[in-house]
């Protein structure tokens, strides 16, 4: 009997559990985890949050990494009334408690209870929680409720949490649906990180939408290989990375005639600048033809804007620019300039117009009111321009947003860590591309707080604390650490830094010829 | 530049933020290097040392040593006619 048209994330699963309680939700370690066992789980789950104290529209921060308990934990929360807030799982202490500080959290969802709670956040660990039997009623979940928070970078450094409704949500799946040409006959395998939008919304809601096998796999693989296998064994159609990933699978692969990829229909590159050299070289090494697309989303937009339909071929511009595509349908793409629309060919900043737009930032009405543009358009920060056909072209960034490894930073959050540093004067973080196969990284230039007196010991140490720092704070470690001389980092008159400026010097050497660069010496 | 054991161990340190870095501590196993920080390892080397690393060898690398040996290994294909007794 067909069902009806779910409402919210919570109606999807217990439609799916109550028409096929036994099929498999997802894949977990080459077990299946039932759609049965999703619902009871997280029924359970919402049950102890309740006991803990969770009510209706309180924040829950869930810091877990891929995996069965992050879903009883996200879908638990949202349950039991709450907002659920994914954190990347590496998250310092610092961060959690600036998160939950934001969003006014009181409660975290963490793989292990730590021995004294973080300052004004009660922990819950699933595997420690007593298997309770569900209490109904639950508080009623409707569509225009906030599912979770999607935590990124702010203009002003600060995070912001794009709030994205069960509404928003299905929207955004039944547009990538029809776009990507997807179906319950295909398999999904998916490396990607839940607690980020397009792993989680892409590569979980979806299959769980359309009933598709989902195979899903840790983000800590250190290397590219379980990700190709797992296409290989479970014969996957659908699988998704940003441009890095594909990058690295062709460098990780020894003998890639191992790696059989030819049931992949469609294999999106996408949350990072796209190469066309990625997928030719993916494309080349795996001996696959139009299977790799480009595509291009934002979280306020829940996350996908456009791509190809598959069996699309690359279309790339004379300045090497992807085409990202056509918009999905019912997203109206504009391109503005000094707050006006320019003509087919023009750069401006890419504005969307979509059912799926994020209403704005969590308790941040100043953010959310320069978030919008014109009739219900939000404006993305990205550069770009539509050719005559509305195909699209993202040439660039408005903003120094840095992108890491998937990760999105503005710079402020890696400077502020930095700059607390004691021997650290002035700390600029950038997103360089050097043209290596690590692609678009964080960079960090730090001015030592003392001219002289540096030997190279001392500077190696030094260099070694700023990465501890960001990867204690951000969970990730810098591409490259510079330190320098005092006053090397270019600035505006009003003593702002100029990242642009800081990026050309280094590039065309300039800082190595003025003997700014302390260390290191190559 | 010829590469030296200890400075390769640094490399290794300065990228994953670790003061100390031994020749047979595993890059992924012991000191939790991931895709990216292997390749930020590879890199630097290569610029480090003028060379370029063929991508199918860092597969068999497991320890600084390996990368030292196989920097040394490397260096050694393009200066035929060095002397090894002069390359430390």
């Amino acid at each position: 009997m067909p069902q009806p048209r779910p409402q919210t994330l919570l109606d999807l699963l217990r439609q799916r559990a109550e028409l096929l309680p036994q099929q498999a939700a997802f894949f977990w370690d080459d077990h299946p985890f039932s759609f049965d066992w999703l619902w009871q789980g997280l029924n359970q789950f919402a049950s102890e949050l309740r006991r803990r104290g969770v009510a209706g529209g309180d924040r829950v921060l869930i810091c877990l990494p891929n995996g069965p308990d992050f879903f009883l934990a996200f879908y638990g929360a949202q349950r039991a009334g709450a907002i659920a807030v994914p954190l990347f799982p590496a998250s310092g202490q610092a961060r959690i408690v600036a998160i939950a500080q934001l969003c006014g959290a009181q409660f975290l969802v963490h793989p292990n209870t730590p021995a004294e709670d973080l300052p004004g956040l009660q922990t819950i660990s699933i595997s420690e929680s007593p298997n309770r039997e569900p209490q109904d009623p639950f508080p009623d979940t409707g569509p225009d409720h906030v599912a979770f928070l999607q935590y990124t970078s702010g203009s002003t450094g600060m995070p912001k949490g794009v709030m994205l409704s069960h509404r928003g949500l299905l929207t955004n799946v039944e547009q990538l649906i029809a776009g990507m040409q997807l179906s319950a006959s295909d398999c999904f395998v998916s490396w990607l990180p839940v607690y980020h939008d397009m792993g989680l919304i892409l590569m979980t809601i979806v299959p769980f939408f359309l009933g598709a096998k989902l195979v899903l796999l840790p983000t800590a693989a250190a290397n590219a290989r379980s990700w190709l296998s797992a296409i290989a064994r479970y014969r996957a159609t659908v699988t998704a990375a940003p441009d890095f990933a594909y990058r690295m699978a062709v460098r990780s692969v020894r003998e890639p005639a191992a790696y059989d990829l030819s049931s992949l229909r469609l294999a999106l590159d996408a949350s990072e600048p796209v190469r066309p050299s990625t997928i030719e070289g993916f494309e080349r090494t795996f001996g696959l033809r139009n299977v790799v697309i480009a595509g291009y989303g934002l979280a306020e937009a829940t996350v996908g804007v456009s791509t190809w339909p598959p069996g699309s071929p690359l279309l790339v511009d004379g300045r090497g620019v992807v085409s990202v595509g056509h918009p999905f349908p019912h997203i109206d793409i504009r391109i503005i300039a000094e707050g006006n629309p320019v003509s087919p060919g023009q750069i401006g900043e890419i504005v969307v117009r979509s059912p799926a737009n994020t209403r704005g930032y969590f308790g941040d009405p100043e953010e959310t009111a320069s978030l919008f543009w014109g009739d219900a358009y939000i404006r993305t920060g990205d550069l770009g321009y539509q050719d005559d056909l509305g195909r699209l072209f993202v040439t660039g960034r408005l903003k120094n947003i840095i992108k890491h490894g998937g990760e999105t930073i503005f710079p402020q959050e890696a400077e502020q860590i930095v700059d607390l540093l004691p021997f650290v004067r002035r700390c600029a973080a950038v997103g360089i591309d050097s043209g290596g196969p690590e692609g678009e990284q964080l960079w960090l230039f730090a001015e030592l707080s003392r001219p002289g007196g540096h030997g190279e010991s001392e500077c190696y140490d030094a260099a070694v604390d700023v990465v501890q720092a960001i990867q204690a704070q951000l969970g990730i470690r810098p591409g490259r650490v510079y330190l320098l001389r005092p006053r090397s980092i270019p600035l505006t008159h009003n003593g702002k830094t100029r990242h642009n400026a800081l990026r050309d010097l280094f590039l065309s050497g300039t800082l190595r010829e003025r003997n700014a660069i302390l260390f290191p010496a190559y | 530049m010829l590469a030296e054991l200890e400075e390769v161990c640094r490399t290794v340190g300065l990228v994953l933020g670790r003061r100390r870095v031994t020749a047979d501590q595993r890059l992924v196993e012991d000191l939790g290097a991931e895709s990216a920080d292997i390749l930020n390892i590879m890199v630097t080397l290569e610029q480090k040392y003028g060379v370029k690393v063929d991508d199918t060898e860092m597969t068999a690398v497991s320890t600084a040593r390996d990368l030292h040996q196989l920097l040394m290994k490397i260096t050694h294909a393009a200066t035929p006619a060095s002397d090894p007794a002069r390359s430390t």
